[in-house]
């Protein structure tokens, strides 16, 4: 056990170091958290904390091709890529840390978002954005960087995409995007970084050839750097 | 600096977090998206103190019960999990009882759960542990700290074969026997129980975290 300190602040900085934007949510208990997270109402998503060990919280498309379903800051709403307001994480300097597994078979997603963005939306698209993804198109879990025109780039992790719980940390800096899966750096993205300030977003788009996209989360983190 | 992140405090990258949580019972009211109540009694922030956190206190009659869970969402292991809570208890005599722990249905029913806290006085004046499986085999064991009025943290060790009761950071309790060890999915709860001859019991819980390991 690392040296004890008087408060849950100093074991992440001395009082001397003024902390920055930063939360913590465990999906624990009956519901999600509506006060804080918003979900899209629209074309057959489910919200649903999970009555199973390590159930964690899971969000499921309908079974339609580009069914979506997404959780982010943005109020809730049917709209599908709204302005995740409030935008606090920034994109010169944040993490966000998550621990995620796919619970339906990753062949039925056509793109996922789990990451930071300024819109809450599914399908990892749109302007400013750095999330982590697994597609059908591609055979392992990759990530996405949106800048603020809307132009996108990829960079494929070295992880399979699989149906097994994982740790995920993305860190933004001024000059790359970085992956790490379970601990270990995967990958440093350097174009098509966003351009503006973004906050939690996760979700996906459903591609209508194996039914209901979906997956779970037990743990988000997210602070400014 | 020790850790860069809250996630890094309890576990490296390298190792896949499993389900966590911790409550600190602070607020204008109970968080209704994690908690519900259950039974009849009152339940509420306790105002009538620092240190006061939330309180649960049964109705006084019967065998009424006024306990606080997941709502049937049950995310924690009966064989390897850990719940840890700070509670303390209104009554040391008398046949109502109080509990910490994890429940498969928030109440003493016939279901999975571990709990530690007031026993009533047929079973035992010192704190105890109550262990039970989804048939409602029950074992109730006695620890040997004298029951008391003051703030106790409650430690519960859930493992295959045992769960161990830490009161106050020194193990106390160790209740074995897999026919009677929970065996389903459980939740954090607190239970204020009322008895037909003894004044009602007022629980006071002011932290709760449960983590699977």
């Amino acid at each position: 056990m690392p040296t004890t300190v008087d408060s849950l602040y100093e074991q992440l900085f001395p009082l001397t170091t003024v902390m920055k934007q930063r939360f913590v949510e465990n999906f624990s208990g009956n519901t999600l958290d509506t006060d804080r997270w918003g979900t899209q109402t629209s074309t057959g998503g489910t919200y649903t904390m999970k009555n199973e060990v390590d159930g964690g919280f899971e969000i499921a498309t309908g079974t339609a091709n580009n069914h979506a379903a997404s959780i982010g800051f943005a109020p809730t709403s049917t709209s599908g890529n709204p302005y995740n307001t409030p935008r606090q994480y920034s994109h010169t300097g944040s993490v966000i840390i998550f621990v995620q597994k796919w619970t339906s078979h990753v062949g039925s997603t056509s793109a996922s978002t789990s990451g930071l963005h300024a819109e809450r939306r599914g399908d990892n698209a749109g302007a400013n954005g750095c999330a982590a993804m697994a597609s059908l198109w591609n055979n392992n879990f990759l990530l996405r960087t949106c800048d603020g025109s809307q132009n996108q780039s990829n960079t494929d992790t070295t992880m399979t995409k699989d149906n097994v719980l994982h740790s995920y940390k993305i860190e933004l800096t001024s000059s790359y995007a970085g992956e790490s899966i379970d601990g270990a750096l995967q990958l440093s993205h350097t174009t098509n970084l966003p351009e503006a300030k973004m906050s939690p977003v996760f979700g996906l788009q459903n591609h209508s050839n194996q039914g209901a996209s979906s997956f779970i989360l037990n743990y988000v983190e997210a602070y400014n750097t | 600096m020790v850790f860069l992140s809250v996630y890094e405090m309890m576990n490296p990258l390298t190792t896949v977090r499993k389900q966590h949580f911790w409550e600190y019972f602070t607020g204008k009211g109970l968080d209704a998206k994690i908690w519900q109540t259950l039974g009849s009694g009152s339940a509420g922030m306790d105002d009538q103190s620092t240190n006061g956190g939330y309180s649960l206190t049964a109705s006084a009659s019967g065998y009424n019960k006024r306990s606080i869970y997941f709502g049937n969402v049950s995310p924690f292991s009966p064989t390897a999990s850990v719940f840890i809570a700070n509670a303390k208890f209104s009554q040391t005599s008398g046949l109502s009882i109080g509990y910490v722990g994890l429940s498969a249905d928030g109440t003493d029913g016939s279901t999975s759960r571990f709990y530690i806290g007031k026993m009533d006085s047929a079973q035992s004046s010192n704190f105890g542990a109550s262990t039970a499986n989804s048939t409602g085999a029950t074992t109730h064991t006695d620890g040997s700290v004298s029951q008391d009025r003051s703030y106790h943290s409650f430690k519960g060790v859930l493992g295959s074969s045992s769960c161990q009761s830490y009161i106050d950071g020194v193990l106390d309790i160790t209740a074995s026997g897999s026919d009677k060890l929970p065996n389903t999915g459980l939740q954090p709860t607190a239970l204020s129980m009322a008895n037909t001859a003894n004044p009602s019991i007022k629980l006071n819980i002011r932290y709760f975290e449960a983590y699977n390991t």
